[in-house]
């Protein structure tokens, strides 16, 4: 069961100065129960009218006035990461957002955009099944600051807190091993 | 403190592997079988999966090479993570704990040991990490923490990553063959004197579920030398700290110890220096084992 968070103030402010965070709503991922959710930051002015659209859809559908068939094409689109059960809907530090900058190695895919948001309190293994269901491969391998890769039991906050440059975790994959 | 060091890594285990009943023979009928081994406490425990099922391989129902990647370890019901020093995972899981030999009444043939379980099951836990490609996969793990660890406290990985590929080898061989002169001198290489900060992971006692993520700290050892009971003060949600246990490879640790002391004497073959976290409610559930 997905759980919608709403952000419309924050969504308009950014879109009118071109930095824009994608509503979760329309760019974030499941796997399970969407507790906490993966966003997208996008720069990309086609997506501006779609984004528009969705928002104002959702608005709708809030109020009432949004049809059943609308409803659904939005959950179609939608794509919320999967909740950690540990991580309780109280516990407002780990829903606090973290950026996230995916970084190709080799000829594997690129992540468009590449820069995420995720709630801090999730372990590290959900940005490997993320990446994996995004970009429809089997085996998947990351490396924070292409160096290491770390334990997919670690908290993302905390990887994030240790070794964020520029506000950002820098997180590097690859479709084979390439840092040993 | 090298004696202290030599301790930590002669550290042992007496562990008793209750084997999945599913895994044996129907002819022994219900009867439970069991694999009596000392394990080092440095060590993860999946290196001796296949040493444990060779013990019993006349009465498994399939060949090893079966089922060695559908293999996990659980204690009191609880999943075992492998990928946590096996002696960590005892401290965090243990209750009952000795205080000290003279508490023992027989303690001229007392031996402590560990009650665990070698499960076999096609859907593994969701917090396991299979492994599918054995002892190198495991290797693998281990030298990631490694880089892990020497970037936090070098700033770089350029230390593990630079190493020798003879070095390398070595440096997991010691931990294959316990040979700790050959495993202090490649990771002197790794460790400088003065690190930036020192790699550390907060374990709460009692907590290895599915769900538990253990917390990986950086202290920081520019400056002002950092004690246990400042990193305590900052991590644990106790108010008093007289009430609060913390131990390492099987110590109560003094919480006025100096960080970076305590690292250099009780870090982990995984370049990280585990600290188990015991709270009050904890230390009453011990007592009454």
């Amino acid at each position: 069961m997905s759980r919608i968070i709403t952000s419309e103030s924050d969504t308009d402010n950014d879109d009118s100065s071109r930095s824009t965070t994608i509503s979760q709503l329309s760019r974030s991922e499941s796997i399970r129960d969407g507790t906490h959710q993966l966003s997208i930051i996008d720069n990309s002015p086609s997506l501006t009218m779609e984004r528009k659209l969705e928002h104002y859809t959702r608005k709708l559908s809030q109020v009432g006035l949004g049809g059943e068939k609308e409803d659904s094409s939005l959950s179609s689109d939608s794509e919320l990461i999967t909740s950690n059960p540990q991580i309780l809907p109280n516990d407002e530090k780990s829903l606090e957002k973290i950026k996230i900058k995916f970084i190709p190695i080799g000829s594997i895919a690129g992540m468009v955009p590449s820069v995420f948001k995720i709630s801090q309190g999730q372990p590290f293994s959900m940005i490997l099944a993320f990446l994996k269901k995004k970009l429809k491969i089997q085996n998947i391998y990351c490396y924070i600051n292409n160096s290491f890769a770390p334990s997919p039991q670690q908290i993302i906050g905390d990887l994030w807190q240790q070794f964020k440059v520029n506000d950002e975790l820098i997180v590097s994959y690859c479709g084979s091993v390439a840092f040993g | 403190m090298n004696e202290i060091r030599r301790l930590v890594w002669n550290g042992t285990l007496n562990v008793q592997i209750e084997i999945d009943k599913s895994l044996i023979i129907s002819t022994r009928g219900d009867k439970p079988l069991y694999v009596n081994i000392k394990i080092p406490r440095e060590t993860y425990i999946s290196l001796f999966t296949e040493s444990i099922l060779h013990r019993v391989k006349d009465y498994l129902r399939k060949d090893i090479s079966e089922i060695v990647t559908n293999i996990w370890f659980e204690a009191d019901g609880n999943l075992l993570l492998w990928n946590i020093p096996i002696g960590t995972s005892h401290d965090i899981i243990t209750k009952s704990r000795v205080g000290s030999m003279n508490d023992i009444s027989d303690s001229n043939t007392f031996i402590q040991v560990w009650k665990i379980k070698l499960v076999c099951g096609a859907d593994l836990p969701a917090t396991h990490i299979p492994i599918v490609n054995g002892n190198s996969q495991i290797q693998k793990y281990w030298m990631h923490q490694w880089k892990q660890s020497c970037f936090i406290l070098n700033g770089s990985s350029k230390g593990v990553m630079s190493l020798h590929m003879n070095d390398s080898q070595s440096f997991w061989n010691s931990i294959l063959h316990r040979t700790q002169d050959s495993f202090e001198e490649i990771s002197k290489k790794i460790i400088p004197k003065f690190p930036r900060k020192i790699p550390i992971v907060l374990h709460t006692k009692g907590q290895t579920d599915s769900q538990y993520h253990p917390m990986i700290v950086n202290v920081d050892n520019e400056g002002e030398k950092k004690t246990l009971s400042q990193l305590v003060e900052q991590f644990s949600e106790a108010n008093n700290l007289e009430i609060i246990n913390v131990v390492s490879q099987g110590i109560p640790l003094p919480l006025d110890l100096d960080l970076h002391f305590l690292f250099l004497v009780f870090s982990s073959f995984d370049g990280f220096l585990h600290l188990i976290i015991t709270h009050p409610q904890d230390t009453a559930q011990d007592k009454s084992y």
